[in-house]
């Protein structure tokens, strides 16, 4: 089974384009447009990485990352942030700390700016699931 | 001496001798004849001495001149001397110098007469000290406005060469200034404050306070006036200096909320930017997959974010161009009034209430009208949407207009979804918008945050999720943008 993939944006191209780029590159992917979706598609399909849109209506990127990263049941599903917003926002150190008290929260596993450098997004994705990634 | 005796019987030794003031009889040699018993108690035995040793210590004059020309002219002179007591303190006196004449008609002798005048004189010391060192202008005028008396600072400030005048010494001027305080004191004998600017000796402007009051009446009419003025120039400047700093401050907000414009307009090309990329993508991928529907998913994608990038454009464009507000008096409660019948249609369509709370008792003030308007139909948009956003039955938003301690106030609540903590965080200072994508551009709250600053006012809110939001407007009177004279003629 190839490795499954939760997109959460509110933006249906932004889902489009991950979806057809992560499929593409032989991933499946699960999508949901907002955090109060997206929680229960979490613990619905259990996937192996959850690709999260910081700006969202209804809960946030990081409201749902928090709330990801507090339930014993989801915590050790990885989880990355994808935000428009520049380097001096990214949610690293300090200025994560900033967002998220709590440090019994682990910073997400990475940050990507949008638009996102497809050759470093595929290049993560590669590191994180090496055996399972065939080439298109 | 009996009590019954008339006075002129009385012996005039005896009077002499018990006045109860210092009186010497001096021969046309200068020497003391006689003296009385005050004389003799104050200054002790001078009979038989030349009294121009008693006399050397005088303040004005030599006292054998004025001696002499008693003697000469038969005159009687007054002087005013400084002189030692038996117990060799100096004492001021006062001094009476009367011929004596005898049945010739002739002078053989002068009568002084010595009053101790040394607690005046003490009084008046003090009070020229005080006259001189109180910390403010001090100026007595008589009723042509000639500065008959004038303190310290205001000799050093104001005096000029050649100057006699009031009006020549404050302000280099050659007639009564406007507005003198001065003026109406004489006119109606009473106090009179008022602000003046005057020059300096040395040119500079200073800003005094002056208040004026009748200094001596004679019969009915006031004859000198007494000024006091306070050098205000450091309060006039530091009120000068906050001026500046608050226009500072607005301009430092007005560059602030564009430069977070400009990084806002970069999240929104950002986010753009990808779907474009993401279109162009899709394309590709539906064309080497022979998939058909991609394809026109992709191409959507495209026709999508091509048009977001007008949107976008053309929102910023008008925000970068409007920064100049137009300005005009207008009623507060009216543009409240008009953004409600504006909006009642839309809000009832959506099943929400829109209820408006306007004072009718409002003042006009100078306001960009259009401005304030797109203001407030901003805020009441949003309201809606957040209503829309929200599950609850009853929807309501209330737009309220009000005026307290001379700020105008506008609010808009309502019971929609709220926000929570990186919503509010985020709320001003960024493109940004919780909106499903085409449906904002995250600029509006941007744009009218902007003409609230440009009116001198401020924007907050207060929020809880999934409770509701209000947000309110302060526009304070006095921070208000002045009307152009242009915009003020057309008026006319």
């Amino acid at each position: 089974m190839p490795p499954k993939i939760l997109i959460i944006d509110d933006e249906p191209e932004i889902v489009m384009y991950l979806k057809t780029l992560l499929e593409d590159h032989g991933y499946l992917t699960v999508s949901a447009p907002d955090g109060v979706q997206g929680l229960r598609l979490i613990k619905q399909e259990k996937p192996d990485l959850v690709c999260i849109d910081v700006m969202m209506p209804r809960k946030t990127g990081i409201a749902l990352y928090q709330e990801i990263k507090t339930d014993p049941q989801l915590r050790d599903i990885p989880a990355i942030l994808i935000s428009a917003y520049e380097s001096a926002y990214t949610f690293k150190g300090k200025a994560f700390r900033r967002l998220v008290q709590d440090k019994s929260i682990p910073e997400p596993l990475r940050y990507f700016e949008k638009p996102i450098d497809v050759q470093a997004f595929l290049g993560f994705m590669d590191e994180l699931f090496p055996r399972k990634t065939p080439e298109p | 001496m009996k009590k019954d005796r008339p006075v002129a019987q009385w012996p005039r030794k005896s009077m002499f001798k018990q006045i109860p003031l210092s009186i010497a009889v001096i021969d046309r040699s200068f020497r003391i004849v006689e003296v009385n018993r005050r004389f003799e108690k104050e200054f002790g035995n001078w009979r038989g001495e030349n009294c121009l040793r008693l006399h050397k210590r005088r303040i004005n004059g030599g006292f054998r001149a004025l001696a002499s020309k008693t003697f000469k002219d038969g005159r009687t002179r007054v002087s005013q001397e400084e002189r030692q007591d038996a117990q060799g303190e100096a004492h001021h006196y006062m001094v009476y110098l009367s011929p004596f004449k005898d049945e010739k008609g002739e002078i053989p002798y002068l009568v002084e007469l010595s009053i101790d005048i040394t607690d005046r004189v003490n009084l008046e010391k003090e009070y020229r000290l005080l006259f001189d060192h109180v910390p403010c202008f001090v100026s007595v005028l008589d009723d042509s406005f000639r500065v008959v008396e004038a303190n310290e600072l205001f000799r050093k400030t104001f005096s000029r060469e050649g100057a006699q005048y009031c009006y020549e010494m404050y302000k280099g001027r050659d007639t009564v200034c406007p507005k003198c305080p001065a003026v109406r004191v004489f006119k109606t004998k009473k106090t009179c404050t008022s602000l003046q600017v005057g020059l300096d000796k040395e040119g500079n402007k200073t800003h005094y306070m002056v208040t004026a009051s009748p200094f001596r009446i004679q019969g009915d009419r006031v004859d000198r006036v007494i000024e006091m003025a306070h050098n205000v120039s450091d309060i006039m400047r530091l009120q000068e200096q906050i001026k500046r700093i608050e226009q500072e401050k607005l301009d430092a907000e007005r560059f602030a909320a564009v430069g977070q414009t400009v990084a806002g307009l970069a999240h929104g090309i950002k986010n753009i930017l990808m779907g474009l990329e993401g279109g162009i993508y899709v394309v590709n991928s539906g064309l080497s997959r022979g998939d058909m529907e991609l394809m026109a998913n992709g191409w959507n994608m495209l026709q999508t974010n091509i048009k977001k990038t007008s949107t976008v454009v053309k929102e910023y464009l008008q925000f970068a161009r409007g920064a100049e507000i137009k300005v005009d008096l207008a009623n507060p409660a009216h543009i409240a009034a008009e953004v409600t019948d504006l909006y009642r249609d839309a809000a009832q369509r959506s099943g929400i209430e829109l209820v408006s709370q306007i004072k009718d008792n409002l003042r006009e003030a100078p306001l960009d009208h259009e401005g304030i308007h797109s203001c407030l139909a901003n805020l009441v948009s949003n309201a809606i949407d957040a209503c829309n956003m929200s599950d609850k039955k009853s929807k309501k938003i209330t737009l309220s207009c009000l005026e307290r301690n001379g700020t105008i106030v506008y609010e808009v609540k309502d019971n929609g979804t709220g926000m929570d903590y990186e919503v509010k965080k985020k709320l001003f200072t960024n493109f940004f918008t919780t909106k499903a994508s085409g449906q904002g551009t995250g600029l509006g709250l941007l744009v009218t945050r902007r003409i609230i600053h440009e009116h001198g006012g401020k924007i907050g809110f207060e929020s809880a999720y999934g409770k509701g939001s209000l947000f309110r407007i302060e526009l304070p009177r006095k921070r208000l943008p002045k009307i152009k004279k242009e915009a003020l003629q057309e008026a006319q």
